[in-house]
């Protein structure tokens, strides 16, 4: 008699009375549910990962605890069973009865991927739903097959109504469990996941046992006279309880170990969701356009910037090309550098794109501007940042509008200066001719006047000749300097003897200068003294002094004075110009080489001239590499020195003052004591007074000795900066002196002035003499003399820092008289630059000037160990505050303010400076 | 009496400049541009040349290369007159061969001095 069957009425006796044990059956809903929590969570990771192994994998490891669940759920729900007889489980049947569990597993976690990947339908679900119900019935009625009695037959016989039911619960649960479940698809917030989740695992848990149960409640249990034993492995009931127990642990580790990580990895991706979407706000956010595009040049990130540029009407999206996008803008004409060359730009970008170099400038349509840096990153792709230069652009041409108007109109204004200097170079040229034939005539005239005995018209005559001159003089003047301004002045060098044509210019000019009744000393070496430079001009520079001297002298003395100077690099000539006229004021000097201004407008008018001579002899000086200095005083008289060097250097005029910075003493050691002092010989005790007068006004110490004897003492004793030595004394001669002093080791460097009505240069020379004077002394000159010879001064030169150029070339013109060597710099930064090359004697410091203002600079300079000590004087027109003075206070050595001071302060006050500096020095070597 | 050439295409100054010279003893003939002057030259043989640097027809410099290459007049001293006071016309003039120049405006005695340093007595 078959074993299994459904009931037909045919059974042998009365079914067997069954019993549940409740617990055992709770349990295995439970074990039902959990199994269908597991396997439900892991369908719903398997959306999350990508890849296709690993996806095989999540289904595999679902299907098989939701196998293994309905599996475990059938057997405990058997073990709850109680029947009057022992039972055993086929081994075989046993495990058999998994598969179609697990199939109903593996089509049920499908059915999730396919859900996860929005392709479902109506009737997938159904299909699945029957399929998933259908392996469950399999599965429980394949697990009863392997049940048997121990001892007797155990018949079972199955209600064909019931058994129908009991396959349309699970089809019907498995289905709803399944729509559920679908519809984490369409929520967005966790916690309703969460409760869906769970809803969807009760279902089927319920759908498993429900089926269960309604297909033990079809059952009908009956005895058979025959024992079943076909030598089967079997399975006792306890065994079964251990198994099951132990895969009913596993299922429920697996469900808590799937929850576990089911919530870190939802963790995990919540973080990396919430701190991707946090740089996509950023980039959001910035004010440059951001693109990256992946390594196959499509767009990954861009931001609504980006977006705005771009568009041209195609929208940009995600997955577009870099090619696409750039073309797109190019071809809509927004990009104004790909206009009209298309193709040839498209080239050249995808290139640059391909290998991005630096930054580059894209001109956009609406006069936009953009500074793009495009940077490829090895594995992602280039990342690109757009920023908007459009107003940096507009300012930059501007500026370069303005620079090029700038330019031009400095480009016009010297075109027409050089153009008024040519037509006024032809002007004067066109004037001459005539001015040529009008004197000339005018001679003649006066010649045959005279011949002829008419003496009547000769003062007529005299005054055309006078006027005539006059007006030539002035056309030749303007002549000169609008070449000179046109840059058509040449240079004519040649070689030439001075003293030869010192002796020429001295008989050329002396009837200009009897004129006035005034007198023409000239002092010049009378051995051969060559010098190469342009005869001509150097001619016309010494006349026009010469003429100037005689013009604003009246029955004075004009001196004419030439002395050379040998330096590193060369020789040098001054030539000095001195008269003892009406002199000028400090205002007159300044102005005195400016062209058509003379010292006043009155001059015009009582000594005639154009005002342009000395503007031409300035230019002169310059152009033969030298300059022209000037020293006055209202009714003193004027001194004018040119210093010119012998050899002109070919075709290169050095700029002005540039000679004095490299003029070298040739004394490098100087008594600590004596510093600052000069010593006066000299028998005459007026004399004396005279120059100790002079020297203390120029801010040295003096000392005195009447003889020669006394005078040697004194050189030893004090080792002074300087000596004035006469040379006729009582006893003891100057020779005689300057011979000992020369001889002794202590003395020998000792710079001496001879200070003498004695006219033998060469001897004093010869005899080691510094420079020789003869009375009566020009002082400024001696006290230049011997400033010059003063520990090098000129070696290290006065550093002059004023933005004002009027300013600085007043001080400077002032140092330089006074012997020192001057650096000019108009503010902060430039005397900072200076200093790096060359370590001054002294600072003269502005304090209100642009780029690096006084104090600034103050600042700066003291920062510096080695320029710590260099002393700083303080000229300033500004009004001191009292903060200012605390700024200053112990960095500076002195403030003067502008104008408030006389020149002889100033030097007085520069050389104590220089001499407390050098006595600092000497004590700290 | 010695006879200086005078080539000046300036009335004025020519005009004013021979009677000059005439007073102070001078036999002065007169050309008014450069080829009479060389033609002058050839036919009177002057014992001196005054010559304008700027002139029509010939200019001065042409005239003076070609009196100084032709054997008849090479001899005879040539003093350039030039307007333009500068370097590089007195040059030229010294390059084409002037035994030596003076600018204008003409200063008489100046002049007369370097005349009287080719023509002494």
């Amino acid at each position: 008699m078959m074993t299994h069957g459904f009931y037909d009425g045919s059974q042998p006796g009365l079914a067997v009375a069954t019993q549940y044990d409740p617990s055992l059956v709770f349990l295995s809903i439970a074990i039902a549910c959990l199994a269908s929590y597991a396997a439900l969570n892991i369908a719903g990771r398997i959306g999350a990962s990508e890849k296709n192994r690993s996806q095989q994998v999540w289904i595999l490891a679902g299907a098989w605890s939701m196998g293994i669940g309905i599996w475990a759920m059938h057997f405990i729900g058997m073990l709850a069973l109680k029947l009057p007889l022992s039972v055993s489980y086929d081994l075989l049947t046993t495990v058999l009865s998994t598969i179609p569990a697990i199939l109903a597993g593996a089509i049920m976690m499908s059915v999730a991927v396919k859900n996860r990947q929005r392709r479902r339908s109506l009737l997938l679900f159904a299909g699945a739903g029957t399929l998933v119900g259908a392996g469950i019935g399999s599965m429980h009625y394949a697990g009863m097959m392997a049940m048997h009695g121990i001892g007797k037959e155990l018949i079972m016989r199955f209600a064909p109504l019931l058994f129908g039911l009991s396959i349309v619960v699970a089809v019907v649960l498995a289905n709803l469990a399944l729509y559920i479940f679908f519809l984490i698809g369409r929520e967005k917030e966790d916690h309703h996941i969460w409760w869906i989740k769970i809803g969807a695992a009760v279902v089927m848990g319920f759908a498993i046992s429900g089926m269960h149960y309604t297909g033990m409640a079809s059952t009908y249990f009956f005895f058979g006279e025959g024992e079943h034993d076909d030598g089967r492995m079997a399975l006792s009931p306890t065994s079964l309880a251990i198994w099951v127990s132990l895969t009913s642990i596993l299922i429920t580790l697996l469900a808590i170990a799937v929850t576990v990580i089911d919530r870190r990895l939802k963790k995990a991706a919540d973080a990396e969701q919430s701190s991707r979407a946090q740089m996509l706000e950023a980039i959001e956010s910035i004010s440059d356009g951001f693109s990256l595009y992946d390594m196959n040049d499509r767009l990954a990130v861009c931001n609504q910037r980006y977006r705005e540029l771009m568009d041209c009407g195609l929208g940009i999206v995600p997955g577009m090309s870099f090619e696409a996008i750039i073309r797109g803008a190019a071809v809509s004409g927004s990009l104004l550098d790909a206009a009209g060359r298309i193709d040839e730009w498209m080239n050249e970008r995808l290139a640059r794109h391909r290998t991005p170099r630096s930054h580059f400038i894209e001109h956009w349509s609406g006069d936009r501007w953009f500074r793009v840096s495009e940077r490829r990153v090895w594995n992602i792709g280039t990342v690109a940042i757009r920023t908007d230069i459009t107003d940096l652009k507009r300012t930059e041409m501007e500026l370069s509008k303005a620079i090029e108007e700038a330019q031009r109109a400095s480009a016009n204004a010297e075109e027409a200066s050089r153009a008024k200097s040519a037509f006024l170079a032809n002007m004067s040229h066109e004037l001459r001719t005539p001015m040529n034939a009008i004197i000339g005539y005018c001679e003649l005239l006066i010649e045959e006047v005279e011949d002829a005995g008419h003496q009547a018209y000769l003062p007529d005559l005299q005054k055309i000749h006078t006027a005539g001159k006059h007006l030539l003089s002035l056309i030749n003047d303007i002549l000169d300097l609008s070449k000179i301004e046109a840059g058509k002045m040449d240079l004519y060098v040649e070689e030439f003897d001075v003293p030869a044509i010192i002796e020429e210019i001295k008989n050329t000019i002396q009837p200009l200068i009897a004129k006035n009744a005034n007198r023409l000393i000239v002092d010049c070496p009378t051995t051969l003294l060559r010098m190469q430079s342009d005869l001509t001009k150097l001619r016309q520079t010494l006349f026009n002094l010469l003429s100037n001297a005689s013009k604003f002298a009246k029955e004075g003395q004009i001196t004419l004075a030439v002395t050379t100077e040998h330096v590193e690099g060369g020789d040098w000539l001054n030539f000095l110009v001195a008269d003892n006229g009406i002199g000028m004021s400090p205002e007159q000097i300044d102005k005195v080489f400016e062209a058509f201004t003379q010292a006043d407008n009155s001059t015009t008018r009582k000594y005639g001239g154009t005002g342009l001579g000395l503007t031409i002899t300035k230019k002169f000086c310059q152009m033969l590499g030298g300059d022209i200095s000037v020293n006055s005083a209202l009714g003193k008289g004027s001194t004018f020195t040119i210093r010119l060097p012998s050899r002109i250097a070919a075709s290169k005029p050095m700029a002005a003052r540039e000679p004095s910075s490299t003029v070298k003493s040739n004394k490098d050691h100087v008594a600590e004591s004596g510093i600052n002092t000069v010593l006066i010989i000299d028998d005459d005790i007026a004399v004396q007074e005279v120059l100790r007068e002079t020297f203390e006004k120029a801010g040295f110490s003096v000392a005195c000795a009447a003889s020669g004897e006394e005078g040697l003492r004194l050189a030893k004793q004090l080792r002074p900066a300087a000596i004035t030595l006469d040379i006729l004394m009582p006893h003891m001669d100057g020779w005689g002196v300057l011979i000992r002093l020369k001889n002794d080791p202590i003395t020998l460097d000792i710079p001496v002035v001879l200070v003498t009505i004695m006219d033998d240069k060469n001897l004093g020379y010869s005899l080691g003499a510094a420079e020789y004077m003869t009375k009566p002394v020009d002082r400024q000159r001696l006290v230049a003399l011997v400033r010059k010879h003063q520990y090098g001064t000129t070696d290290c030169p006065i550093l002059v820092v004023d933005d004002d150029a009027g300013n600085r070339d007043v001080m400077c013109r002032t140092l330089i008289s006074a012997g020192y060597s001057v650096i000019e710099a108009e503010h902060g930064q430039t005397a900072l630059t200076f200093l790096e090359k060359c370590k001054p004697r002294l600072i003269i410091l502005d304090l209100m000037m642009p780029v690096m203002d006084g104090f600034q600079f103050m600042t700066k300079l003291r920062e510096q160990e080695k320029w710590r000590t260099l002393p700083v004087i303080v000229v300033t027109a500004k009004e001191l505050t009292e903060e200012d003075r605390m700024l200053l206070q112990g960095s500076v050595e002195l403030m003067l303010p502008k104008g408030a001071f006389t020149r002889e302060q100033l030097l007085q006050d520069i050389t104590r400076q220089i001499s407390t500096q050098i006595r600092t020095q000497d004590l700290i070597t | 009496m010695r006879k200086i050439l005078l080539v000046e295409d300036n009335e004025m100054n020519r005009d004013m400049l021979a009677r000059r010279l005439a007073k102070k003893g001078y036999d002065v003939i007169i050309a008014v541009n450069g080829a009479d002057g060389v033609e002058l030259a050839q036919s009177q043989a002057p014992d001196l040349i005054l010559m304008d640097m700027s002139l029509p027809v010939m200019d001065g410099w042409e005239a003076a290369r070609q009196l100084k290459a032709s054997a008849d007049t090479q001899a005879i001293p040539v003093i350039a007159l030039t307007a333009h006071a500068m370097a590089e016309d007195r040059q030229k003039a010294l390059d084409a061969g002037c035994d030596d120049y003076d600018t204008k405006p003409i200063e008489i005695a100046r002049l007369l001095g370097k005349i009287q340093a080719f023509l002494p007595g």
